[in-house]
């Protein structure tokens, strides 16, 4: 029974802390893959671009099994307001306000954004999606968030110095005990196992894989291209089979059951290695960002207890008086997870109960400012004060030491004071007690309620009928991901689930292609991409994707980084047989394209040819071959210049026809 | 009196008389309002196939390519398959529903009025002066606090703020200031002006000459198209000259409550009357044309008329006539405190007096007029006694099959069992009041905002009261700005009020499809029937209201690019029948019209059929044994001048 619960406590449970930091790191990520599609809104996500939202419902009328809110929104102005929406669920989800609401807005807003134009998808999308799905069953806002501070402020309501000392914490939900959490860390762990078990070429032998995969310009990012100028192919060798096998060493070390501090920490630089490979050097969107979030997941619970405690024991003297002042005391205990900071009030001082302080410290001083008493029994007032206040929280050294710099000093002291000489209008008008006159709910009992260890039977039916509820939904996503990863992928062993019907119809829906096999089984030998030649009214020659002169050659690879969604576009339309994504591509380019986004306004294009580029790679050690292939996807010939461009409203498709109309 | 002083007693005095909003009178309006759009949620979603979905009329597609309006969006446009469309439907539901409930009610009601603008701006050609009415009552109800009465949310806020430890403490009658105190904001102010300015104008604008003379619903009544059987008999069997009267009474009727919405004075008379008139007018007016939601929810929008001595004058009768109940609870038995907590929650009129009986007595007795009583009796004479009590009885009834003798027998004999599962035997943690996380400022801004969206509302709807009013004066007509524009248009809150003005339609009209199935029949997919192309010898057609509308905004000359889509699903209708036999080979659209008749007349007039559509399957050869296909009729135009 011991064993079992061991093994239950091993695998089923996440630390909360652990969780709270992987929401903050993923709700990061997820910012960060918003800031790139905002970049290509136009492009992607409005009528203007590549693909209205028109066209690609008529596209997916008979494939179907794709959703996005986003195909309710047609113009750019429409999409603007869209995207800020999706920005405040992600900010919400990031900082943990009402976590688990946001999560659940935050994984639809994520597979809309995919599921808008199916031709942008990239295993960074599948990845993170799958990633946010799973979380959202577990408690990620417990610990780190507005949530958990709302509920410790709720459940714990301190009044004196006495209770801003008591350290004892309230049960809280610790962990997140259940099916999801070792879902979530075996889908951390099969992504890379399951590209790994495809990368079977040549190139994974012999230890070419990275050095031919940054040597396609789409998918590289700046880095990516630093490396490859700077790396030599040794390094590069030993890199790449270092990558392989890290991808496989993954998940059996992240469920090894024993000597967790010792495993995880190998499970995590394994993953931080595959993690930041993709995040820095090459550009698949979410996804190597992702992996590298998740390893909060691993951090594990004894890690995590073996921080260090009082490290910079600092004593704080505040105003008992002011409502501000005890709000900011409360604050600052629960952002003291080291427990470094003990309160006095300066009520203390006033009634001469000083024995243990310094002398120094008189009672008009602790009446005009916080008093903070460092590790070496100096006693400092102000913005030193405050400085040393910040250096004893988490993460607050930095911040500290800055408003510690003379100049900045003076500036926050200013300001302190300004705030200080009004700290009880300032607590009145916030609707805190002021003027040592007590507020109502100072009526309140100063502890919080302290939750009984065993539950009624009311309350286990209900944790229970949600625990078999949660388990169930866990268990349909899993499967889904795994028909999804069955039926994408070339894998030596297969679940069986990839032939269902319904979860290929969920993996659909929920935009979880799984593409596992990245540079499986080993990465392009060519260098390829689209490059466009527009000739315009004024015949300048322009590349319109990039706005730059065109680059047939693939010489400067600068140009042709265009972010994770442009490189997955231009590869599915390239090999995609259906003439209308073509069609809205050309109507897009012959609209000036990127050129024509930036400036909100159709350029005048006089003529426009596009290429498929491709560019052998040479083998590591030869040189250029220099022959360059390129193959013609566009050509409009010259254009008939728009005699009535004057009316179009810019901002609408070509097919769109709107009439204003009163419909009563 | 200085000119300050003046502006200042005249502005306590406006809005003293209207920007109060009881808050009993906001429960109630969204608990009204809310089960109209639950009902109305669900009359759309048994269209959902046909008028909402990729399989029906109009795709999401087809729309996306030719939206209807410069400013169109809808949440419904993200949803194509009908699986898909049902999910959307049903989240509005639920959306509606937890709105109806009053739980998280800001929320849903925001979320409510998405929804509800969404699935007009869906489809809208069916979009009609009711679909305006309710897009603009659940945007004013999103800016009110609607949920502070009758509601989860105040049930739960009431429950955090206060409980009764002890049987002796029921008594008490804690009343929280917040259970009374009426709502100030401009909100209050604009959700009733809007229903007299409804009025207003809709007198204002029939000028025409058929409500002078007297035949407007003369005419109204031959709509066949809209009418509803009872219309078919009043037309059949009334004379005119009552039809005349019963014309003027309406005009009557709209401008009397005009006046009596806006009657500063006497308002516990006048608003009274307002509500009954708007009653009477509205479900006559429901009960004999299909209008959709219009008439329904005019009368949701009545509850919004009551004012803070209603209802005292309603909790003072009811105290007299229940008043006066002695509700004694076993002392020391959790289950019957919290029994009488709920009691005591739920009489608001105080006509519960609560007294602590013997332990181990029964676990609750009831004496009403010296008459004692126990188990099922006591709680007959409680429930009774609280608000609405009538008929909660019979509810409960209801809900619980008929058992609840067995479940209240049950109820006293397993206290002890029901106790420990809910682990009531062990004390109550004591109750803590906290104080809101966010800082008050914070929270003041949110009002001053709320307040400042309001006005921007308010200058959107004056553009619109000036712009879409046939009897607004040339020289206040105006070009609306873009923005004024886009917050009408997405929201669809229109103000143009004149239903049948100046004068009412005279055409009735309906769609035929005259349709030839590949084994030689004649059907109209839209009735499953032979095809009817005469008019003239209907007795009302029986359709709906999205069925009606649609048909007639179909045939208008700018829906012509909705054509195509119309075409696309009668082509398909063999694959929803599931029957080949039932593919259409061929088939004429018509608009079937004629003019109703004049009075004293009984007959139509002008009985034609236009083409819209007309199409045959291409290199289509008919079996042998079938009727060979008519030549392609001439699409034209089926709009006329009246």
């Amino acid at each position: 029974m011991k064993v079992l619960r061991l093994l239950g406590q091993r695998f089923f449970r996440i630390d909360a802390r652990s969780l709270g930091l992987f929401r903050i790191l993923f709700g990061c990520v997820l910012l960060i893959d918003l800031k790139e599609r905002w970049a290509w809104l136009p492009a992607f996500y409005s009528n203007d671009g590549v693909l209205p939202n028109h066209v690609h419902l008529f596209q997916l009328r008979e494939s179907g099994r794709v959703f996005s809110a986003f195909h309710a929104f047609s113009l750019r102005d429409e999409t603007f307001v869209a995207f800020c929406v999706t920005f405040a669920f992600y900010g919400f989800f990031t900082l943990g306000w009402h976590t688990r609401l946001f999560s659940v807005a935050s994984a639809v807003a994520l597979v809309s954004l995919a599921g808008r134009n199916i031709l942008t998808n990239s295993i960074g999308d599948s990845a993170a999606i799958a990633l946010l799905l799973i979380g959202v069953f577990l408690p990620l806002g417990a610990r780190f968030s507005l949530d958990s501070l709302r509920h410790s402020f709720a459940s714990c309501d301190e009044h004196s110095p006495a209770a801003l000392n008591d350290r004892t914490r309230p049960a809280t939900v610790e962990t997140g005990p259940g099916l999801a959490g070792l879902v979530l860390v075996l889908v951390v762990g099969l992504i890379p196992l399951a590209a790994a078990l495809q990368q079977k070429g040549g190139a994974w032998a012999r230890g070419d894989a990275l050095y031919y995969a940054l040597r396609s310009d789409r998918w590289l990012s700046a880095m990516g291209e630093f490396v490859r100028n700077k790396a030599s192919l040794r390094t590069l060798t030993v890199w790449t089979k270092l990558l392989r096998g890290c991808e496989f060493a993954i998940l059996p070390l992240a469920l090894i059951p024993v000597g967790r501090r010792f495993v995880r920490p190998a499970a995590m630089l394994a993953l931080g290695m595959v993690g930041a490979t993709f995040a820095l050097c090459f550009n698949y969107g979410p996804y190597g960002w992702s992996l590298l979030a998740a390893l909060a997941l691993l951090v594990p619970e004894e890690t995590w207890n073996a921080r260090r405690t009082g490290t910079y024991p600092i004593r704080v003297i505040y105003d008992e008086d002011c409502g501000m002042c005890l709000w900011l005391a409360r604050l600052l205990k629960r952002l003291d997870v080291r427990g470094n900071v003990s309160f006095l009030g300066n009520g203390t001082v006033e009634r001469g109960e000083t024995a243990d302080l310094p002398e120094s410290i008189t009672s008009a001083m602790v009446q005009r400012s916080i008093v903070v008493i460092d590790p070496k029994g100096r006693v400092h007032t102000d913005a030193l004060a405050m400085s040393h206040v910040f250096r004893a929280l988490p993460f607050g050294s930095w911040l500290g030491h800055a408003v510690a710099l003379p100049g900045l000093r003076h500036a926050v002291a200013a300001l302190y004071h300004r705030v200080a000489a009004r700290r009880l209008d300032i607590s009145v008008a916030c609707g805190l007690g002021a003027c040592g006159l007590p507020d109502k709910s100072s009526e309140n009992d100063e502890r919080g309620s302290t939750n009984s260890s065993v539950f009624p039977p009311a309350t286990r039916l209900q944790k229970g009928a949600r625990g078999v509820l949660t388990t169930v939904l866990v268990g349909f996503v899993f499967a889904t991901f795994l028909a999804a990863t069955d039926a994408n992928n070339n894998l030596p062993v297969r679940s069986g689930l990839g032939t269902r019907g319904t979860l290929l119809g969920a993996a659909s829906y929920l935009r979880i292609s799984a593409p596992w096999g990245l540079w499986a089984p080993e990465p392009a030998m060519h260098n390829e991409t689209l490059v466009t030649v527009a000739t315009m009214r004024d015949d300048r020659e322009l590349d319109v994707l990039n706005g730059a002169p065109p680059d047939p050659e693939l010489a400067i690879p600068r140009r042709h980084r265009l972010g994770p969604l442009w490189a997955a576009y231009v590869e599915n339309v390239h090999a995609s047989d259906n003439p209308t994504f073509r069609q809205e591509l050309r109507r897009y380019l012959t609209r000036g394209g990127r050129v024509s986004d930036e400036q909100n306004q159709p350029t005048g294009v006089n003529k426009l040819q596009a290429f498929w580029v491709s560019a052998p790679i040479p083998a590591p050690g030869e040189p250029a071959s220099g022959l360059v292939e390129r193959v013609e996807l566009l050509d409009t010939g010259n254009l008939p210049r728009p005699s009535h461009a004057g009316n179009v409203e810019f901002g609408r498709g070509s097919l769109l026809r709107r009439e204003p109309r009163s419909e009563k | 009196m200085t000119l300050r002083e003046r502006c200042a007693f005249l502005s306590r005095w406006f809005i003293g008389r209207y920007c109060h909003a009881d808050p009993r009178t906001l429960g109630l309006a969204r608990i009204v309002i809310g089960m109209l759009l639950c009902a109305d949620t669900l009359r759309h979603w048994a269209a959902a196939g046909r008028y909402y979905s990729d399989v029906g009329v109009l795709s999401n597609r087809q729309l996306l390519a030719h939206p209807s309006s410069d400013f169109n969006f809808s949440v419904f446009n993200a949803f194509s398959t009908p699986a898909e469309v049902n999910v959307a439907f049903g989240c509005a539901l639920a959306c509606q529903v937890c709105f109806t409930l009053g739980w998280h009610t800001r929320v849903f009601a925001v979320l409510a009025c998405v929804w509800v603008t969404s699935l007009d701006n869906r489809l809208v050609l069916v979009e009609n002066g009711g679909y305006v009415v309710v897009n603009l009552l659940t945007l004013w109800l999103a800016f009110l606090p609607t949920g502070s009465r009758f509601g989860i949310d105040a049930w739960q806020r009431g429950s955090r703020e206060h409980r009764a430890d002890s049987i002796g403490e029921l008594d008490e009658r804690h009343r929280p200031e917040w259970l009374d105190a009426p709502h100030v904001s401009l909100a209050s102010f604009l959700v009733v002006l809007n229903l007299g300015v409804i009025y207003t104008f809709n007198v204002v604008n029939k000028y025409g000459e058929t409500w002078r003379t007297g035949a407007t619903i003369h005419y109204v009544l031959h709509l066949d198209r809209m009418v509803t059987g009872l219309a078919v008999f009043l037309r059949e069997h009334v004379p005119y000259r009552l039809l005349q009267g019963a014309t003027w009474l309406t005009l009557v009727t709209e401008a009397l409550l005009a006046v009596t919405i806006f009657w500063p004075t006497h308002r516990r008379i006048a608003r009274p009357l307002a509500i009954g008139l708007m009653f009477a007018l509205h479900a006559t007016l429901g009960i004999v044309m299909r209008l959709g939601p219009f008439s329904w929810f005019m009368i949701g929008w009545s509850t919004l008329l009551l004012q803070r001595t209603h209802w005292d004058a309603l909790e003072t009768a009811h105290r007299q006539r229940f008043g006066g109940v002695s509700v004694t609870l076993a002392a020391n038995r959790p289950l019957a405190l919290r029994l009488g907590r709920v009691l005591a929650r739920l009489d608001r009129t105080g006509s519960l007096n609560f007294a602590e009986g013997p332990s181990d007595g029964p676990l609750i007795e009831a004496e009403w007029h010296g008459q004692r009583s126990c188990d099922r009796e006591a709680y007959r004479v409680i429930v009774r006694a609280l608000p609405l009590g009538f008929m909660l009885g019979p509810i409960a009834h209801f809900g619980t099959l008929g058992l609840g003798s067995f479940l209240l027998r049950a109820l006293a004999h397993r206290s002890s069992a029901i106790e420990r599962f809910f682990g009531w035997e062990h004390s109550e943690t004591p109750l803590r009041r906290t104080q809101s996380f966010w800082p008050k400022p914070l929270r003041t801004g949110l009002r001053y905002g709320r307040e400042g969206l309001l006005a921007l509302l308010v200058f959107c709807s004056t553009s619109a009261l000036l712009h879409d009013n046939k009897s607004i004066p040339p020289l206040l007509q105006h070009k609306q700005l873009k923005a004024v524009r886009a917050t009408l248009g997405y929201l669809r809150i229109f103000q143009g009020w004149g239903m049948f003005a100046p004068n009412p339609v005279r055409e009735d009209g309906v769609i035929a499809v005259d349709g030839y199935t590949i084994d030689g029949r004649r059907v109209d997919p839209f009735t499953g029937q032979a095809p009817d192309l005469d008019l003239s010898d209907a007795r009302g057609l029986g359709l709906g209201q999205i069925e009606q509308d649609y048909f007639n905004r179909i045939r208008l000359d700018r829906n012509r690019v909705y054509h195509p889509a119309l075409s696309e699903y009668l082509q398909a209708w063999h694959r929803r029948t599931g029957a080949p036999e039932d593919e259409l080979v061929a088939f004429d659209v018509f608009w079937v019209r004629d003019r109703c008749p004049e009075p004293f007349e009984k007959q139509p007039r002008e009985p034609e059929n236009v083409c819209l559509i007309s199409w045959r399957k291409s290199h289509h050869r008919a079996r042998p044994g079938t009727p060979a296909l008519p030549a392609r009729c001439k699409e034209t135009s089926a709009e006329k001048k009246d």
